[in-house]
């Protein structure tokens, strides 16, 4: 209903009923984008969930293990390096798409490699954000040598779009998404033993390696979905587990895997609403709209939970 | 050789990590009912002991029997369901109550994605009654103090319901009171037929509540024994560190 144009009430009933210039506007653009942040907002809620718990870390997010940084040095390589050297043939959306999907997936293939040789789970952490530098120094290398046009192209891609999955394109992004947050959930017991540390979970009968695979590919998986059609969305996977965690003031993942993929949901999907400032004619970068709007969000509840922080 | 309430058996056991061995030639066996005080130096091997029998370090040779099976042979859950390991110090995140890590605790009794089930709260209920822990349960691990805490970890490996419980020093930390409490409370599930293995620091405490010992002597080989008469407080203490 909100966006740059105005659609009332009637004439969102009419829109949904006639066909019209509303219809057009309804199905073709608001819906898929709609779609697109609630599937969005869930996924990166889950997969940073994932990563809180399995790291036992605060600060871990979607992108810790660098699968936004792979999927952006596929981009850079297509966009700066490709139009270097005549590679406009590529159609862009899909081009993006492509590179992007392939980037995230290397890095995420490499960060499961590295899972198996390194048994220590804040070395892999480690790991991770060293495979991210390094992808995004390459990044700035080919940044420096590409025509600036290639340069602002690139940029709007690290902004994030929610309006780039088509209909047409959303069964299987939200095919993907569905899938992994329901294997996300299938974890539960798991997540709630692991956050305990690895020695008490393994005592509790967890196959750390195995799960440890799983969670990896879960949270990678949508982490890179995400990336690769809407950009690097920032803080909402980062924020949304947190806020689960200080409403519901539980650990146990039966609550927070749903609450989570709720919250991450709602968040970015009213993010998007603002980006959009609805009736004017202007589209503020969703990116910068989330951490916008989150950062206070979280630093707001934390300050009024603090009261049950002074024991630490 | 084995008698029916043989428990646990090491035979030839060597531990260590990677390829240099702590401890060689471990030979012992112990019965539910026991109270077994493992003693040792620092850095002599104890926690590592525990930790291989807990499946967190690969033993470097021999076997570790349960109920007369190996623990090679057994899967993780049915592992868990045979041995608790409670850990001196236990990081958690802030959000954990009591109740959650009780409820974890029914883990490994747990198939795939199922909830603890009323039998499962029940198990809690009754154990924490036990301990008069009831004001506890909604505060958050972090909240409570160091006494409280061991409590709750105790607690934690009697919802385990594992016929073995091994603990990484309980004491350490706790003033004369608390040590006293969670002794008295280890004895205590000796006597209902639990074998409890418990490295401490805490020889004058403990003593007075094993009914065995465990120990790796200032040469790294290990003893174990029955306390008697004959063993006195002193005896032990040159076997430990005297040069």
């Amino acid at each position: 209903m909100l966006g740059s144009q105005l659609i009332s009430f009637s004439d969102l009933f009419s829109g949904l009923t006639e066909d019209n210039k509303f219809r057009f506007i309804l199905l073709e653009l608001r819906l898929p984008r709609v779609l697109t942040s609630v599937l969005s907002g869930a996924a990166l809620a889950i997969s940073g969930l994932l990563m809180q718990s399995f790291f036992r870390n605060p600060l871990a997010g979607p992108y810790i293990l660098g699968i936004s940084a792979g999927s952006g040095l596929g981009v850079a390589l297509l966009v700066l390096f490709g139009t270097a050297i005549g590679w406009e043939l590529i159609q862009m959306n899909n081009g993006v798409l492509l590179f992007s999907v392939v980037g995230a997936s290397s890095i995420l293939l490499l960060v499961m490699f590295l899972a198996k040789k390194i048994g220590n789970g804040s070395m892999l952490l480690i790991a991770g954000l060293m495979i991210g530098s390094f992808a995004s120094a390459v990044v700035s290398v080919l940044q420096y040598f590409a025509p600036s046009e290639s340069i602002k192209k690139y940029l709007l891609w690290t902004m994030g779009n929610l309006s780039a999955v088509e209909l047409s394109e959303m069964l299987i992004f939200g095919g993907v998404i569905v899938v992994f947050v329901l294997l996300a959930f299938f974890q539960v017991n798991e997540l709630n033993a692991l956050q305990l540390g690895d020695e008490t979970a393994l005592n509790l009968g967890v196959d750390i390696r195995k799960t440890r695979f799983y969670v990896i590919v879960i949270s990678g998986v949508l982490a890179g979905v995400v990336t690769a059609y809407c950009g690097p969305i920032a803080f909402v996977g980062l924020a949304a587990p947190h806020l689960a965690r200080l409403w519901t003031k539980t650990s146990n993942h039966f609550i927070l895997v749903p609450v989570s993929a709720l919250l991450g949901a709602i968040l970015l999907l009213f993010c998007d609403i603002v980006a959009q400032v609805p009736g004017l004619d202007l589209l503020l970068p969703i990116n910068a709209v989330t951490s916008l709007i989150g950062a206070p969000l979280v630093i707001s509840i934390i300050l009024r939970n603090r009261k049950s922080w002074v024991n630490d | 050789m084995t008698s029916g309430s043989e428990i646990l058996q090491l035979i030839d056991l060597g531990i260590g990590y990677h390829q240099s061995a702590l401890v060689e030639g471990i030979n012992t066996s112990a019965e539910a009912g026991q109270f077994i005080l493992f003693l040792g130096a620092n850095g002599k091997g104890k926690s590592t002991l525990l930790k291989t029998l807990v499946g967190q370090v690969r033993t470097m040779n021999g076997e570790i029997l349960i109920h007369g099976q190996s623990i090679i042979l057994k899967d993780l859950k049915a592992i868990a369901r045979s041995i608790s390991y409670v850990p001196g110090k236990l990081q958690l995140p802030n959000e954990v109550t009591v109740s959650d890590l009780l409820q974890y605790a029914r883990i490994p009794y747990l198939k795939f994605m199922q909830k603890p089930s009323i039998e499962d709260q029940d198990i809690i209920d009754v154990v924490v009654k036990k301990l008069s822990i009831d004001q506890l349960v909604n505060c958050t691990y972090n909240e409570i103090s160091d006494g409280q805490r061991q409590l709750v970890n105790i607690a934690r490996s009697m919802v385990q319901q594992t016929p073995i419980i091994l603990l990484d020093e309980p004491t350490a930390n706790l003033d004369i009171v608390n040590k006293r409490m969670v002794f008295e409370l280890l004895k205590e599930q000796a006597e209902e037929g639990k074998l409890i293995i418990c490295c401490s620091h805490d020889l004058l405490e403990a003593y007075n509540y094993c009914s065995h010992l465990w120990i790796i002597n200032q040469n790294g080989e290990f003893e174990s024994f029955e306390k008697t008469d004959e063993v006195n407080l002193s005896e032990i203490e040159k076997r430990l560190f005297a040069s």
